[in-house]
């Protein structure tokens, strides 16, 4: 309260006791949590596997099982499906393959048509939060020439690791039999993957890079590119660029050999690699970064892993290039 | 941590039952209060706290010092002038170093290169931390009053902590002044009363054009018209622009909206920050109405200081301008930032100019292209606002004259959103009084339920993806 002030008209009988405040808000924010719970039960378990997903999964579900019993989580999942939104279980399932392969494995002489400004090519791209910058930097980079039709849907905090929180197979599974039909997809995925995965089985894989991990991060990484495969299509996976800390620099080196690897064995696939365009003289991780002219640009945000527009117009014009090279664009 | 998570929740339901329970232990009232924030703060980055802890020691000094340095009259004699330099250098110093270090170095590192000098200054990225730009401002305005007698004695170590880091303006404003702040927290308890309702009503409205309208408007159209305008046409670029004008207020007084109403429900009112901007007829009603607590901080604190209204045309004129540009410049540190500020600053000065010579000279209409005008020069300068490069802004005005093409980005909830926020500036004040009164009569378990239903609705509505939450250039 103000002192020497009268009581403003607007605000006579607005005054309430703290005490009734308090147990309104506790009591809005009870009704919100049982009108809430199986949401942010759904989200508590998308979050890392660990001790503080344990604790809020743990935090929730009796609210959750409480606002199922009392059909209260009916409204929010009415709503949820109105709008479509929402995410599936914990099971990364790869749906079967819908696009029509040749039954020839015999690669074609060129793995994507040549486009021409009457029929550019229909590029997506898309992934997790590292593809916003770039994603965008690439509709600009690929929108000029006429001949590439670009589609930008990154999808913030998304990953191969956890389709709770995002179900990329359903996804792309989609997207690959879309009409008129993607004659390349670009994708990157990794930034949020080095944490816990679980197996179908139900098998808990904690440490990432471990045996198991890599075992079963491979099966979803081959699964997502067996996926978009088709007849004329390319296939551009992006791998993760040097990060500034040195833990997450040593996960994305070894996702992208997993990449590199599955890619090799596909002739579909191409890899590219962001690594080394983004490494100072010394191989480090530096956001400063001597540009294609010569001249030092600033490259990364200062968060130490996403690019800012510089970097990501650096990764989209490595991408160009080999899509222009499949395509046979000079 | 960020208003719109279910950890400032958490904390606030806390900080709301243990600060009004201890209310009447003033003293412990207010170490609380300054707890809960470096708490709240050093959610962020621990190492932070220090930064906030050493800004409020240096500063609380100073003016320590500079309430002594005064002679009979009470102004600052020599030394005391000296030190108020100081402080006030200080801390734009360290606001400098932090904000601007790469900005200077990249432009001199440019200026040498003409000459075939190599890298001047060595190009680092430093981790500019949250809320600098609002403590900063924050403590060159206590000094500045200590010089100028508007505060009658410094405040104590421990109430200009509070002043200094209060969780609900400490990282995006509302900038409040130390006249407006210690009486309240001086004042001694009378009843545990609490503006309960206007505070919900903030809070509620604030999450709802933070979270819902400018995430959307941002991921639907202006992020990727700013991105890539070369994809788009005439009329999509300037539906992305209004789309930002729009998602720019909804972010921002949504935001301050919330610190606005968390203050209140803790017993300290603040200042409106926002007062529907885009029904203004002129800039500089633009300006009362747009970010008010920072227009009023450029005034008092600069304008004045360069000389204010005081003098030639010409030099109110260059006051006008020159606030106007470094104004733009606090908000990020680039040249667009600038051209921002600068738009505003000679749209002032033409204003002015046409005032003068028009005033009462206009037809009934006018009114109309009075408001026309005043938001597509706010809009215009929006651009540069929001564009990374100069490049992009003049191929986006470019384009939004040249490129007959195309509306395909655009779908009907897209427009009725941007022509339905546009409308909301033109609510009656009394509508939103109304409501309050409805509320106000809920029995309390109506007014929870009410609430809640509100937050879940929010939170569906809400777009996907947990980094969409838009932070402005300014919460660094």
């Amino acid at each position: 309260m103000v002192a020497m002030e009268p009581e403003p008209v607007e605000e006579q009988g607005l005054r309430v006791r703290a005490g009734r405040v308090l147990a309104v808000i506790a009591g809005a924010l009870f009704i919100a949590l049982l009108l809430n719970a199986s949401e942010l039960e759904r989200e508590a378990k998308a979050k890392p596997l660990g001790t503080e997903r344990d604790v809020w999964v743990g935090i929730w579900k009796p609210f959750a099982t409480v606002s199922r019993s009392l059909y209260l989580d009916r409204p929010r999942a009415w709503a949820d499906h109105a709008l479509d939104r929402g995410g599936t279980g914990d099971v990364f399932e790869l749906p079967p393959a819908t696009a029509t392969v040749a039954a020839t494995p015999t690669a074609p002489a060129q793995l994507v048509r040549t486009p021409s400004a009457e029929e550019p090519l229909r590029i997506w791209i898309g992934g997790d939060s590292m593809m916003k910058v770039l994603g965008e930097s690439f509709v600009r980079e690929a929108g000029g020439s006429g001949l590439f039709d670009p589609v930008h849907e990154p999808q913030l905090e998304s990953g191969l690791t956890r389709p709770d929180f995002f179900d990329w197979p359903r996804e792309l599974n989609r997207l690959a039999s879309v009409q008129p039909r993607y004659d390349v997809f670009v994708v990157m995925f990794g930034a949020n993957d080095a944490q816990g995965i679980i197996e179908p089985n139900g098998t808990i894989h904690q440490v990432e890079g471990s045996a198991g991990w890599v075992a079963e991060y491979r099966r979803r990484v081959a699964g997502v590119m067996d996926l978009l495969r088709a007849d004329g299509r390319l296939v551009v996976w992006v791998g993760q660029p040097v990060m500034r800390s040195d833990g997450l620099s040593d996960d994305m080196a070894m996702m992208n050999q997993v990449y590199r690897e599955e890619a090799a064995s596909r002739p579909w696939v191409r890899f590219v690699d962001l690594w080394p365009l983004f490494v100072d003289s010394e191989g480090d991780y530096n956001a400063y970064i001597a540009d294609d002219d010569g001249e030092t640009r600033l490259m990364r945000n200062p968060d130490g892993v996403h690019f800012v527009r510089e970097g990501g117009d650096r990764a989209a014009r490595a991408i160009l290039k080999v899509i222009r090279a499949e395509a046979k664009v000079d | 941590m960020l208003f719109p998570t279910v950890d400032f929740a958490i904390f606030f339901v806390v900080v709301f039952a243990i600060a009004w329970t201890i209310r009447p232990y003033h003293l412990w009232w207010r170490v609380f209060l300054v707890a809960a924030s470096w708490f709240f703060y050093g959610f962020w980055e621990p190492a932070f706290v220090l930064l906030l802890v050493g800004s409020t020691a240096a500063n609380w000094a100073i003016g320590h010092d500079l309430s002594r340095m005064k002679d009979v009259e009470g102004r600052l004699n020599t030394p005391g002038r000296a030190l108020l330099a100081f402080g006030v250098a200080l801390n734009l110093a360290t606001l400098g170093y932090f904000k601007y270090y790469g900005f200077f170095a990249e432009e001199i590192n440019d200026l040498f290169g003409l000459v075939g000098a190599g890298e001047v200054i060595p190009l680092r990225q430093i981790t500019l931390p949250v809320a600098i730009s609002f403590f900063t401002f924050h403590a060159i305005s206590y000094l500045v009053d200590i010089a100028r007698n508007d505060i009658e004695e410094p405040m104590s170590p421990l109430d200009f902590s509070l002043y200094l880091s209060f969780f609900p303006h400490l990282v995006a404003g509302p900038i409040v002044r130390v006249t407006e702040f210690a009486p309240q927290i001086r004042e001694p308890l009378g009843e545990r009363l609490v503006l309960a309702v206007p505070a919900f009503q903030l809070i509620v409205f604030g999450l709802f054009k933070k979270v819902v309208i400018s995430s959307y408007l941002a991921n639907e159209i202006a992020d990727p018209v700013f991105a890539a305008p070369g994809q788009y046409g005439s009329l999509e670029i300037l539906v992305g622009v209004y789309a930002y004008a729009i998602q720019i207020f909804a972010d921002f007084s949504g935001y301050t909206d919330i610190a606005i109403g968390c203050a209140l429900l803790l017993g300290v009112k603040f200042p409106q920050n926002f007062d529907q901007p885009y029904r203004a007829f002129s800039l500089q009603d633009f300006w009362r109405r747009w970010h008010m607590t920072l227009s009023r901080w450029l005034r008092d604190y600069l304008y004045i200081p360069l000389g204010g209204n005081r003098g030639t045309k010409a030099f109110i004129y260059r006051n006008l301008a020159l606030t106007m540009i470094f104004g733009g410049l606090w908000h990020g540190a680039a040249l667009t930032f600038v051209a921002w500020g600068a738009i505003h600053g000679f749209g002032l000065v033409i204003e002015r100019e046409l005032r003068e010579r028009y005033e009462g000279r206009l037809g009934r209409f006018a009114v109309v292209w009075q408001w026309l005008i005043t938001f597509h020069v706010v809009c215009l300068a929006w651009i540069f606002f929001r564009a990374e490069t100069f490049g992009t802004a003049w191929e986006m005005l470019w384009r939004v004259l040249t490129a007959w093409d195309g509306a395909g980005a655009l779908s009907p909830l897209l427009l009725i959103v941007i022509a339905g926020s546009i409308a909301a500036q033109f609510l009656p004040d009394r509508l939103s009084g109304s409501l309050r009164i409805s509320f106000s009569r809920l029995a309390p378990a109506a007014q929870a339920a009410t609430l809640a239903v509100a937050l879940v609705a929010i939170d569906i509505l809400r777009p996907g993806g947990r980094l969409a939450l838009h932070l402005l250039p300014v919460l660094r």
